[in-house]
């Protein structure tokens, strides 16, 4: 019988029961350097608040450890995440597919953090909408220049 | 070889099956199934030799779609493909009959090691 196997990841985070800034990073940088292969670079300050066209997915780990994890960038790194995801032109995709897209970068991130948290808990589905992220928050935030463009990524423990 | 994908969205379909292009493996047709009704009618329909899961789907579960395989006497090769990676998970996933897992995001490389004694 093959023994159960489990695929090493490029960088595995150690389990611990509290997600900090760096962790959380190390898990985004991931997404975008494995799975998009999307030039990056974090970005200091606040989130803009003006950006037209925003986009937001969002998952929720519920259980013992409760947090919802927000991902918001403008329409146009949408599209472009899904691009890449599908390896498709950009006008070869639907709104659809850019949505569905967005949805599984913060379903692959949640996913990450909800397994280095190890506590009995549940990952929703995702859903994407439009929204904004909000600056006063005291969440843990971290925000990265992608393609040119701002993605936000917001850890809400609660 | 024919292998099935089973996973909710399009977008992670498509990467599973670019990926498994990039690995050393040759000569397999891909199939997919969107959920995991769609996936008990491909396995019996299809007969694939190995099904990739998601974890993490509407309706049927990854985990409730291998134990309705297995409770049906099927033994198809069946690995899941998720971001979850909690020791909980690779534990419920071992002991309902899954031969390995792969966590997102996932290179060729860690595909390649997963499916290497499966396929060899």
């Amino acid at each position: 019988m093959t023994p159960f196997i489990i695929a090493p990841r490029p960088s595995e985070p150690s389990g611990h029961d509290r997600i900090s800034h760096q962790s959380l990073a190390l898990m985004v940088q991931d997404v975008l350097t494995t799975m998009l292969e999307l030039p990056h670079h974090a970005l200091n300050g606040s989130p803009a608040t003006d950006v037209p066209d925003q986009l937001m997915a969002a998952v929720r780990v519920s259980g013992s450890w409760q947090a919802t994890l927000q991902i918001y960038a403008p329409e146009q790194l949408a599209r472009r995440i899904a691009c890449a995801m599908f390896a498709q032109a950009t006008d070869v995709l639907d709104d659809e597919d850019v949505l569905d897209a967005f949805g599984e970068v913060v379903n692959v991130i949640g996913g990450n953090v909800k397994g280095m948290i190890d506590q009995d808990c549940t990952l929703s589905l995702p859903c994407v909408g439009a929204a904004r992220p909000d600056p006063t928050s005291t969440s843990l935030m971290i925000m990265y220049d992608v393609c040119g463009a701002p993605l936000t990524v917001e850890l809400i423990q609660a | 070889m024919k292998i099935l994908i089973v996973d909710d969205s399009k977008a992670m379909r498509m990467i599973v099956c670019r990926t498994l292009k990039q690995t050393d493996f040759s000569g397999f047709t891909v199939i997919e199934a969107e959920n995991g009704m769609d996936a008990l009618n491909k396995i019996a329909t299809e007969s694939p030799d190995l099904v990739l899961s998601d974890w993490n789907m509407p309706e049927m579960k990854g985990i409730d779609l291998l134990k309705r395989v297995r409770d049906s006497g099927n033994n198809v090769r069946f690995g899941f493909i998720t971001s979850e990676s909690s020791l909980e998970t690779k534990k419920l996933a071992h002991e309902s009959g899954a031969d390995f897992l792969v966590t997102k995001p996932f290179t060729p490389g860690s595909m390649q090691a997963a499916l290497d004694p499966i396929l060899a």
